[in-house]
C-alpha cells in the first residue's frame, strides 16, 4: 500500500492540512501536495480508467508525462477535465474526480471491454460495424459517441480568470535545471535581456533532487550561489510554474504560466514572447519498460517514486521492485532502502553491470539479478506480485515474489518536442536509444540564422558533470558567433566525472514474449495500444510512422506519446526489421502539454470577446429600447419597438413615419473619407465608374467602385468641400476597406498624383431627417432656406443649428425629401436631442436600419452585400447609366469587355412581386425554371407603403423577363409564384425625393 | 469645431493596480505633408514653430505636440485652449496647400495611465518591445491592442496617454478594468 512517511517531504507544509475529496471521499492532504501525492498519501493506487479498454490504471508518473491519472477537477463554473493529478496542487476544499467510467471508478460497466480486447484490435473499428448497415447509424455509431471522449465538458461558463502578455528578450531559456541555471550564468552581464522559464515552483530540475541523496554539501552550496546569482543579475528575470508550449517562426515562443500559489487567484496567463536567441534546457523524461500487464496500479516510473518520496514524502508501497535497463534508476532503491523499505530483487534486463552505484545497492543487501525482466504481474486493481523471467527467454515464470509496487526505468528520452516545432531536426542516438537534436539542422530566425541551441539532457547529455563541463563552453560559442559582448565564462566543475553509463536499448521484455503476453504489454497507456497492434499495423502494411500511428493512436492522446513514443519506434523498427532511424519519428506538434481553451482566448472573453463600436448616440438608442443589428463592428438600431407593439407593427409604424411625416435616422457608421489634393479629382475618376473630377464645390454625386475584375465593391455619396477636397461617402462595413483599398492604389500605382487620403470616419456623426415634413422640421431651428431652389437635390450646405455647426447634404436614401445632417461626432447627440424635440410637433419617430431597408427597397436602391455578392457588375444591376463612357480609364473598365460580363444569361436585378401579395418570399429563395434554378431573391420585405410584398432578386436574363411570372421556391420546397417587374416600387418620377 | 477636455478626469473604476483616467477629445489635427513641399513645411515651421519628429517620437511646443505616425502623417494635439486660433489658422493655411490639417478632435477618446506600472498593463495586450524605447525622448506609437487600433504617447514610464477610435471608447474601458484589476496580474518583477 501507499502511504505517507511521518517525516520528510521538501514541498510539503506538515503544519497545514487540507482537505479534499476524491470522488465524494473526504480525505486529507498537506499544503504543498499535488493531487498525485495526496492520493498516493491516502492509499489511492487505482485512480482512473484507461481509455479503451477501461482497465484500472494508477499514477505512473510524478510530472507533465503522466499518462492515466487524468482528473475532472472543481466544481460548476470552476470545473476543469483532463488534468494530470501530478501537476495540480491541491487546494482546501477541492473537487477531484475520476474519469472515463461508468457508473463508478470501480465498477465500470465498460470494463467489459477489457474482457474482449482481443477482437479489439488497432483499426478494428475499420473492419466491423459493417452490418447491418442501419445499425451504423442508429446502434453502432451512438454507442461509439457515447463510449468515446476523455472527461466531461463543462457545462458552466468558466469564471477562471486568463491573461495575455507579451514580452520580448534577447535570450530565452527553457528550464531551470543545471543546464538552464548553468547558462544563464554564462550569459549575464553582456548587455543581453534573459528570461528563464521554469515549469516547476522551485529551481534546479533533477539536479536539485539529486543534491538532496547524500551528503552533497557542495552541490547545495552551488545551488544557493546559483540562486543568488540569478536573483542579483539585472539581466535575467525568472519565471517559475511556466511551461513552453510551443515555438514558433522567427523565435515566437508561447508559455503557459499557472500559479496555483497565488493567494488572490489561480493566475493563468499565456505569455507571447518574441526571443533572438532560445536555449533549449527542457531536460529529459524517464521512459517505461514494456512487460507483460505492466499497466496496473503500484507500478511507476522509478524517477517518480524518487519525486515522491524526497518532496511529498509518500511511499508508493512497502515492498518495491525495480525493473530497469540502466544505472540511474538504482538511486530510486538506494534512496528507498536507506529508508529501511523492502527492495526484495532488482531486475536488470543488461547481462552484467559493475559501476559503483550497483555495488552500492548490493552493499546495501539489495538482491540484483542481470539478464532478467518481470514476465508477469499478478493483481487485479493493483500490483501483488511479479513473476521473474529470462530476458531473453518467452517469459516463462522462474520465480514469483509478492510485492505491492513496482518502479520501472528504461532510460531517458530527451525533450526535443520543443526543438522540433519549428523545423530543428533529431538524431537517433543508436547506443543510448532515443533521438536528440540534430546541431547540424537547427531551427532558424528571421535571417536565416541559428536560433535556438540545445544543452544538457534535453541534447543527450545526462551527467551533472558533463553537463557543467559543456554548458559554458557552449555559451562562449553562442556569445561569440552572436558577436555579442565577450566575456569568457569559466566555472569551476564541483561534480565528479561520473563512469559512461549506456543505457541498453532493450525496451521490450522479454524479447521472445509470446502472443498472449503481447496482448498485455502496453505501449502508450492513455490511448491503450499495445505491443500487439504496432507489431499488427506493421503487418498490415502501415509501414510509415506516421500512418502506424494514426491506425494505432499511438501518441495521439493528451500527454502526445511522452513516454511512448520511442517505445513504439522501436516496436515498430523490429516489426518491419528496419532500424530506428529508418523508421523516423511522428512531428511534434505544439502545445507540448494541454493548456485550457480559456488560456488560448486569454482576457478577450465576455464583454472583451468581440470590439463593439457604438455611435455617438448609441445610449439614446439604448434608453430608447432599441433592438441591435450588427453591422459589420458596429452596433445600429434595427427598430425601436414602443410599448407591446410587435416587431411587425413597430417596422410599419417606422416606415409610415418617415412616408407621412418624419424620421430620423442614426447614420453615423456610414464611412467618411476625405481625399485632398491637386489631383483629388484625377484619383476619383480612377477609383469610380462615373465621372467625379467635374462634380462641381457644393454639390454631390452618388458613386460606384468596382474591383478590377468589375464586380461592385462599395457605393455612396461623394461630396465635393472645395476645389481640391472631396468627401467620400462608403458603406457602414467598408470604411476601412475603402479607406486601405484608397491608399494601396495611391502608394502602388498612382504614387504620381498629388493626393493625400484622411478616414473621417468618425470624426463626423450623421443623422438622416427623412419625410415629407423634414424641411419644416429643421426649418423650425433657423430662417435658413432649404428650399428646393436654394438647396436642390444632391447639393449641400454648412450652417449651424442653435450653435452647432452642421453640414446638411440633400440626399436620400428612401426616396422622400430627405436630409443628412453631419455633425462632429461630440455634439451630435445633442443635435439628435433637439431634433426630436422640435420634432415632436411634426410627430417625428426614430426609425431603425430594418425600415432604412424597407424604405430603399421600397424605392429600388441596392445595399452593397444584398444586391451584390462580389460577382455583381453595375450592368447586371440596371446601373450602366453610372459607367462613364468617357473616361479612358478607371477600375474595372477593362473587365467590362470581357465576354462573360456581357453574357444575356447573367443575373440582372429585376423587381419582385407575387402574385399573393400578403405572401413575403423566403430571403434568398431561388427562382426556378425547368427544374432549374435561374436567380435568387436578394432583399424582400412587406411594404407598408404599397401594403403588399416586394422583393429585389438577380435573375438570369431578368430585365427581358419583365411581366413574366416565374415560381420561387422555399427551403421546405413551397412554391410560390412571382411576377417579374421593375425594381423601383415608390416614386419612379423621384418627384418626392426632388420636391 | 470643438475642443472638449474635461476639467475633472473621470477615474475608470475597479482596484487597480494602475490609476486609468478618462479625458475624452483632445484637440487634435491629422496633419499630412509631403516633404518635397516646402511651402507646407515652411507653415508648420512659421505658424507652430515645431520641427517634424522622427520615427516613432514627439516633438513639443508650448503645449503642442506633433506625433509621428508615418513618413508623411503626423498628429498634432493641443492641450491648451489658447491655442486654438493658432491651429485654426494653421489648418487653413495648411489647406491652401498640397498637404492637409483636418481636425479629428472628435475622432479618438483619450485615456491617461498613471503609475509605475503603467507599460506592465499595455504589455496585456500590446505587442510591442517596450524595452526597445528611449523614454527620455517622448514616444509616440500607433499599434493594435488586441484587435483594436490605439495610438500611445508615452510622456514618461509613470504616465501614457493613449486613444482609441471613439466607437471603442466602452470597449477600452472594459479592457481596462479587465486588465487592471489588482489579484489577476502578473508578476513583472520577475
Amino acid at each position: 500500500m501507499s502511504s505517507r512517511l511521518p517525516q520528510e517531504g521538501s514541498r510539503i507544509n506538515r503544519e497545514k492540512t487540507i482537505d479534499f475529496r476524491f470522488n465524494g471521499k473526504n480525505l486529507k492532504g498537506f499544503d504543498g501536495d499535488t493531487v498525485a501525492s495526496a492520493l498516493l498519501a491516502n492509499n489511492e493506487l487505482f485512480v482512473a480508467r484507461s481509455f479503451k479498454y477501461h482497465r484500472p490504471r494508477g499514477i505512473f508518473s510524478a510530472g507533465e508525462e503522466e499518462p492515466n491519472a487524468l482528473m475532472g477537477i472543481g466544481k460548476g463554473s470552476f470545473f476543469e477535465p483532463n488534468i494530470r493529478a501530478t501537476e495540480i496542487k491541491l487546494k482546501q476544499n477541492m473537487n477531484v474526480e475520476s474519469q472515463n467510467h461508468w457508473p463508478t471508478l470501480k465498477f465500470d460497466f465498460l470494463s467489459i471491454n477489457n474482457l474482449f480486447s482481443r477482437f479489439f484490435a488497432a483499426g478494428f473499428y475499420y473492419k466491423t460495424f459493417m452490418w447491418p448497415r442501419a445499425a451504423w447509424k442508429y446502434l453502432f455509431e451512438p454507442m461509439i459517441r457515447r463510449a468515446s471522449g476523455l472527461g466531461n465538458v463543462p457545462r458552466e461558463y468558466d469564471e477562471e480568470r486568463y491573461e495575455h502578455i507579451y514580452h520580448h528578450t534577447d535570450v530565452l531559456i527553457i528550464g531551470g535545471g543545471l543546464a538552464g541555471i548553468t547558462a544563464a550564468k554564462a550569459l549575464r552581464d553582456r548587455g543581453l535581456s534573459i528570461m528563464l522559464c521554469e515549469k516547476d515552483c522551485v529551481m534546479g530540475g533533477r539536479y536539485l533532487e539529486d543534491c538532496k541523496s547524500g551528503n552533497q554539501e557542495r552541490y547545495k552550496k552551488l545551488h544557493k550561489g546559483s540562486m543568488e546569482i540569478l536573483k542579483k543579475s539585472k539581466d535575467i528575470s525568472v519565471k517559475l510554474n511556466t511551461t513552453v508550449t510551443g515555438i514558433f517562426d522567427h523565435g515566437f515562443v508561447l508559455a503557459y504560466e499557472e500559479n496555483q500559489h497565488s493567494k488572490t487567484a489561480t493566475k493563468k496567463a499565456l505569455w507571447k514572447i518574441r526571443a533572438k536567441t532560445i536555449i533549449l534546457c527542457a531536460g529529459a523524461i524517464e521512459r517505461p519498460l514494456v512487460f507483460p500487464d505492466n499497466d496496473l496500479p503500484g507500478i511507476m516510473l522509478a524517477i517518480s517514486v524518487r519525486d515522491y518520496l524526497q518532496k511529498y514524502g509518500v511511499l508508493l508501497g512497502d515492498r518495491l521492485v525495480l525493473t530497469t535497463n540502466n544505472d540511474y534508476a538504482y538511486k530510486t532503491v538506494i534512496e528507498l532502502k536507506h529508508r529501511g523499505i523492502d527492495i526484495p530483487v532488482v531486475l536488470d534486463a543488461r547481462a552484467s553491470a559493475d559501476n559503483p552505484i550497483i555495488k552500492e545497492a548490493k552493499d546495501l543487501g539489495i538482491r540484483i539479478l542481470f539478464g532478467k525482466c518481470i514476465g508477469k504481474v499478478e493483481g487485479r486493481r493493483k500490483v501483488s506480485a511479479i513473476g521473474i523471467c529470462s530476458v531473453n527467454g518467452e517469459g516463462t515464470i522462474e520465480e514469483l515474489i509478492p510485492c505491492n509496487a513496482i518502479a520501472v526505468s528504461g532510460g531517458w528520452t530527451p525533450n526535443v518536442n520543443l526543438w522540433s516545432h519549428c523545423g530543428g531536426k533529431l538524431l537517433w542516438d543508436g547506443e543510448c536509444g532515443f533521438y536528440k537534436p540534430d546541431p547540424e539542422n537547427t531551427p532558424i530566425g528571421k535571417e536565416g540564422e541559428t536560433n535556438m541551441l540545445a544543452l544538457g539532457a534535453c541534447a543527450g547529455v545526462f551527467s551533472n558533470y558533463d553537463i557543467q563541463d559543456q554548458v559554458p563552453r557552449k555559451i562562449n560559442q553562442l556569445a561569440s558567433r552572436l558577436k555579442i559582448k565577450s566575456k569568457r565564462y569559466i566555472e569551476t566543475n564541483i561534480f565528479s566525472k561520473e563512469p559512461t553509463k549506456r543505457t541498453i536499448p532493450t525496451f521490450v521484455l522479454p524479447h521472445g514474449a509470446s502472443k498472449d503476453k503481447q496482448n498485455k504489454m502496453f505501449i502508450d497507456f492513455q490511448n491503450d495500444v499495445k505491443l500487439s497492434d504496432l507489431q499488427l499495423a506493421a503487418q498490415e502494411g502501415f509501414e510509415n510512422v506516421e500512418h502506424a500511428k494514426r491506425y494505432t493512436t499511438l501518441g495521439m492522446a493528451t500527454d502526445q506519446g511522452k513516454t511512448s513514443n520511442v517505445n513504439g519506434i522501436y516496436v515498430l523498427s523490429q516489426s518491419l526489421g528496419k532500424p530506428v532511424d529508418k523508421i523516423g519519428h511522428t512531428t511534434f506538434r505544439p502545445p507540448y502539454k494541454p493548456i485550457p481553451l480559456g488560456l488560448i482566448a486569454g482576457q478577450y472573453a465576455k464583454k472583451l470577446f468581440k470590439p463593439v463600436r457604438k455611435t455617438p448616440i448609441d445610449k439614446w438608442n439604448s434608453l430608447n429600447n432599441a433592438i441591435w443589428e450588427p453591422v459589420a463592428d458596429w452596433r445600429r438600431a434595427y427598430a425601436y419597438p414602443k410599448g407591446k407593439e410587435s416587431l411587425e407593427e413597430t417596422l410599419n409604424r417606422e416606415v409610415l413615419s418617415v412616408r407621412k411625416n418624419v424620421g430620423l435616422l442614426d447614420a453615423s457608421t456610414l464611412g467618411k473619407i476625405l481625399v485632398k489634393g491637386p489631383d483629388a479629382g484625377r484619383l476619383l475618376d480612377l477609383i469610380y465608374t462615373n465621372m467625379m473630377s467635374t462634380l462641381k464645390a457644393g454639390k454631390c454625386r452618388y458613386g460606384l467602385m468596382c474591383n478590377e475584375a468589375g464586380f461592385v465593391f462599395d457605393d455612396g455619396v461623394v461630396a465635393r468641400l472645395n476645389d481640391q477636397s472631396f468627401l467620400c461617402h462608403t458603406t457602414s462595413g467598408g470604411a476601412d476597406r475603402v479607406y486601405a483599398w484608397l491608399e494601396e492604389w495611391l502608394q502602388t500605382e498612382w504614387h504620381h498624383l498629388k493626393v493625400f487620403i484622411v478616414n473621417l470616419t468618425e470624426q463626423y456623426s450623421q443623422i438622416a431627417v427623412a419625410g415629407p415634413k423634414a424641411r419644416e422640421l429643421l426649418q423650425a431651428f433657423k430662417s435658413i432656406d432649404l428650399s428646393a431652389e436654394k438647396l436642390p437635390f444632391m447639393n449641400f450646405i454648412e450652417t449651424d443649428i442653435d450653435n452647432i455647426w452642421v453640414r446638411i447634404y440633400r440626399i436620400s436614401f428612401s426616396g422622400e425629401l430627405s436630409y443628412e445632417l453631419a455633425v462632429n461626432s461630440n455634439q451630435s447627440e445633442e443635435l439628435w436631442n433637439k431634433l426630436v424635440k422640435a420634432g415632436k410637433k411634426y410627430k417625428v419617430q426614430p426609425y431603425g436600419t430594418e425600415a432604412l431597408h424597407i424604405l430603399r427597397a421600397e424605392k429600388g436602391f441596392i445595399v452593397v452585400g444584398d444586391e451584390t455578392d462580389g460577382t455583381v457588375t453595375p450592368h447586371d444591376l440596371g446601373m450602366e447609366w453610372i459607367v462613364s463612357k468617357k473616361k479612358n480609364d478607371f477600375i474595372g473598365k477593362k473587365a467590362f469587355s470581357l465576354p462573360h460580363l456581357n453574357s444575356t444569361l447573367r443575373k440582372q436585378l429585376v423587381g419582385i412581386l407575387t402574385l399573393d401579395k400578403d405572401k413575403v418570399l423566403p430571403d434568398g429563395c431561388h427562382a426556378v425554371e425547368d427544374g432549374k434554378a435561374i436567380g435568387h431573391v436578394t432583399s424582400t420585405y412587406f411594404s407598408p407603403t404599397l401594403k403588399r410584398s416586394i422583393a429585389l432578386g438577380l435573375i438570369e436574363n431578368g430585365r427581358s423577363r419583365k411581366g413574366s411570372t416565374l415560381e420561387f421556391q422555399s427551403l421546405s420546397k413551397e412554391s410560390i409564384f412571382a411576377k417579374i417587374v421593375d425594381p423601383n416600387f415608390y416614386d419612379p418620377e423621384g418627384a418626392k425625393q426632388n420636391e | 469645431m470643438t475642443q472638449r477636455v474635461p476639467n475633472k478626469m473621470n477615474r475608470i473604476k475597479g482596484d487597480t493596480f494602475v490609476d486609468v483616467y478618462e479625458i475624452g477629445s483632445i484637440r487634435s489635427l491629422n496633419v499630412r505633408v509631403n516633404h518635397e513641399d516646402k511651402k507646407s513645411l515652411n507653415i508648420i515651421q512659421r505658424n507652430i514653430g515645431i520641427k517634424l519628429p522622427s520615427v516613432q517620437k514627439t516633438t513639443e511646443k508650448n503645449k503642442l505636440t506633433l506625433c509621428w505616425i508615418s513618413n508623411d502623417e503626423y498628429l498634432l494635439l493641443s492641450e491648451k485652449k489658447e491655442n486654438d486660433g493658432l491651429l485654426n489658422q494653421f489648418e487653413k493655411q495648411m489647406n491652401l496647400t498640397t498637404g492637409v490639417a483636418e481636425n479629428t478632435t472628435d475622432l479618438r477618446y483619450w485615456f491617461l495611465i498613471k503609475g509605475n506600472r503603467s507599460l506592465d498593463l499595455l504589455r496585456k495586450g500590446v505587442p510591442l518591445d517596450f524595452g526597445k524605447l528611449e523614454i527620455a525622448e517622448k514616444n509616440f506609437l500607433r499599434t493594435r491592442l488586441g484587435e483594436i487600433q490605439i495610438n500611445i504617447l508615452i510622456k514618461s514610464l509613470d504616465e501614457i496617454l493613449i486613444s482609441v477610435l471613439r466607437s471603442h471608447k466602452d470597449y477600452m474601458i472594459d479592457w481596462f478594468e479587465v486588465c487592471s484589476k489588482r489579484g489577476t496580474e502578473i508578476n513583472f518583477d520577475l
